[in-house]
């Protein structure tokens, strides 16, 4: 399957999540779990088929990792939509995944064969998905403390399952986050003899981590005044941050000479 | 204030709790918010004072990273003894730990917006603000230091002081880090790494340092054979007038070789694949042969057909080699054919490896493989890419780390940790 299919797989998988957020609209859970997996499995099924056609994973370029965010989103859409019900989480999940699809069929960028050898580890796999899925988590997080803000706003009081949601995606994405960096170093390690070079993407994942972390603190114990209030910035905060690691560092000054320039 | 939901959390203050506690002085304990925060900004200030007055900190060496590291596991266990003391109470805190992560977010967040320099620049250099304050180098400056110090006594105050067995994640994610922070941080004066350079056939246990300094090394590599292995090159299409390749949209416009795919586009021109050689020697111009030499290129034959014109050609098309230049194809008066150079997919150094304890090891070394023996690993660096199949030499990283199994343990445990808070991420944080 090579990237030309994209054009034609991409605008299905698109016209599922659609009808899959028609009837999470409509109140029709469980089709719209299905219609929405069902979009995810044929973004699946591309990625598959582009991994078997270019005989390596395709986690290389920009636009192959913007594959694999379409299909976590749309996934852990999907998924968290089954078990909460809530329906803002699926509709976010397939635009943002959607987006990205769109992305990659309007402005598909060099897909060559060749990996590079310090690609060629056994690390790289589980870095970049451990890495998207938490990105994946990580921005729902950040859009539920959007919404809890605006309710503590509105109507003085937290939603208390949003609040158990924004909980245990903060915990889940971090977690994730934190093995896709483990992954990381102890690949560095074997690859250029460092686990950690202070790499202008590393730096911007520790200020990525560092948001998140200061989220689950700042949860357990509020300082006085502000409340809850600070604590939910800083999801949204670290989305911003996490943004810049995956999509900005290649155009600041201080990335010159990263090896993460892809 | 917000009421309700806060209060069935740990150290959240009802809403009469806060109001008649909102007139708390500073410094009285518990510490909290106000407080830790000041405390960490006066560290920082701290820090900033010191690399303005003393210039960036020398790099700690052995034994004193051992005492350093030894002092550090003392504080976490007195942290222990003095459990419900005031001063254990507080590095143990959330409200330090918070303090913290902001400091080393602000601090990372500062590294990633500005390109950070050498620490020690030339002694007739001009020193600029930042570099004075050590903010353009701040890996090795004492406001990261101080703050990273800072971290580890309360990381370790954290693990010994609030210690749980039901929090496996808690307790993992916490020591890890410690043990991580340790190795990378105290260990950092003790690394090594050297560069060397070994042509093939040769022997070679002298390292060059970048001032230009030349080193003996307790090794010496032996490099018996270098192999490279190539993806087939990508073809490229070369205005005949200026030299220049054909972009669009300001990028390189290349067309990939791959048998699996036999036609495609590039520029005004189809093309077809009706041969390609990944390793091949000429016999004259119009004909190459396949061979096993080491010294062979990439050959493809292709027919290229013109869309505006409808003129076709067909002919060979070779990567270069130190001995013969690259063979282009000309298409007409305006276009030339050319293959890039090809990337590589694999290097390989067969070497052997003397010690001066006597060990002999013999081995093949390759990028993500490197050879251990004794205290230092062998990574594979780099090769003359000029050269590319027919590189004389091979260069090696050296690289000596007395930290490591402690580095190691700690991103086991920190992994463990990661995974534990996957797996209770249902349940409430905390």
């Amino acid at each position: 399957m090579s990237w030309s299919w994209h054009g034609y797989l991409a605008p299905l998988s698109m016209a599922l999540w659609l009808l899959g957020v028609l009837m999470a609209i409509k109140k029709r859970p469980w089709l719209a779990f299905w219609l929405t997996l069902a979009g995810t499995l044929v973004t699946g099924l591309f990625i598959a088929g582009l991994w078997v056609r270019l005989e390596r994973p395709p986690m290389r370029t920009m636009g192959e990792t913007r594959l694999w965010y379409s299909f976590f989103l749309s996934g852990a859409g999907a998924l968290a939509y089954a078990r909460r019900r809530f329906a803002w989480l699926l509709i976010f999940g397939c635009l943002l995944a959607s987006v990205f699809a769109v992305i990659n069929v309007v402005k598909p960028e060099l897909h060559s064969k060749a990996l590079m050898p310090a690609l060629q580890s056994p690390f790289f796999i589980p870095h970049v998905t451990s890495y998207m899925l938490s990105y994946a988590v990580l921005a729902a997080s950040a859009l539920a403390s959007a919404l809890q803000l605006r309710k503590i706003s509105a109507a003085g009081v937290p939603d208390k399952s949003l609040d158990d949601f924004i909980d245990s995606s903060v915990r889940t994405g971090l977690g994730l986050l934190m093995l896709g960096l483990l992954t990381g170093a102890a690949w560095a390690k074997e690859a250029w003899g460092h686990y950690w070079s202070w790499d202008p993407k590393e730096t911007w994942a520790l200020v990525t981590a560092a948001a998140f972390l200061a989220y689950l603190h700042l949860r357990r114990s509020p300082p006085r005044g502000a409340g809850r209030r600070l604590a939910l910035l800083a999801p949204p905060l670290g989305l911003v941050m996490l943004m810049i690691t995956w999509l900005g560092v290649s155009y600041l000054p201080a990335a010159m000479g990263s090896v993460h320039i892809y | 204030m917000i009421a309700s939901p806060e209060a069935c959390l740990e150290g959240a203050p009802s809403a009469s709790q806060a109001a008649s506690r909102s007139a708390r002085p500073m410094w009285r304990r518990p510490w909290g918010y106000p407080e830790s925060l000041v405390v960490v900004g006066a560290i920082l200030a701290g820090g900033l004072t010191a690399e303005w007055l003393l210039g960036p900190p020398p790099p700690l060496v052995w034994p004193g990273s051992l005492f350093a590291a030894l002092g550090l596991a003392a504080a976490a266990v007195a942290g222990w003894l003095g459990r419900r003391g005031r001063l254990a109470r507080f590095f143990s805190s959330t409200p330090l730990s918070v303090a913290l992560i902001s400091a080393v977010g602000l601090l990372s967040l500062l590294m990633g917006l500005t390109p950070q320099a050498v620490p020690y620049p030339s002694p007739s250099a001009t020193l600029g603000l930042g570099a004075k304050l050590g903010l353009n180098h701040l890996t090795a400056s004492w406001p990261l230091t101080a703050v990273y110090l800072t971290t580890l006594l309360s990381l370790g105050a954290v693990v010994t002081v609030r210690f749980s067995r039901r929090r496996p994640a808690f307790v993992l994610t916490h020591l890890g880090l410690w043990l991580l922070l340790v190795a990378a941080g105290v260990g950092a004066g003790d690394r090594a790494r050297e560069i060397m350079r070994v042509p093939e056939g040769g022997l070679e246990w002298r390292v060059m340092r970048s001032g230009g300094e030349i080193v003996e090394m307790p090794l010496a590599i032996r490099l018996d054979d270098f192999d490279l292995e190539e993806y087939p090159a990508r073809l490229a299409l070369i205005d005949h007038a200026t030299g220049q390749p054909q972009t669009a949209d300001g990028r390189l416009e290349l067309w990939q070789i791959d048998p699996l795919e036999p036609r495609g586009k590039l520029g005004d021109f189809d093309l077809e694949l009706l041969t390609f050689l990944p390793k091949a020697v000429s016999v004259d111009k119009d004909t190459y042969v396949q061979t096993v030499a080491s010294a062979a290129v990439q050959a493809a034959k292709l027919k290229a057909t013109s869309r505006s014109t409808g003129e076709s050609y067909e002919g060979w098309v070779s990567t270069g080699e130190s001995f013969r230049p690259p063979q282009p194809l000309k298409l007409g008066d305006g276009w030339l054919l050319a293959m890039t150079r090809p990337e590589p997919r694999r290097f390989v150094s067969k070497v052997k490896v003397f010690t001066q304890e006597g060990v002999e090891v013999e081995d093949t070394i390759e990028v993500n493989k490197p050879l251990k023996i004794g205290s230092w690993a062998i990574y594979q660096r780099d090769y003359d890419s000029g050269a590319g199949r027919s590189s004389s030499w091979s260069g090696f990283e050296l690289v000596k780390d007395p930290w490591l199994p402690m580095a190691n343990a700690g991103l086991a445990l920190l992994s463990a940790g990661s995974l534990a808070m996957i797996v209770t991420g249902r349940r409430r944080a905390g």
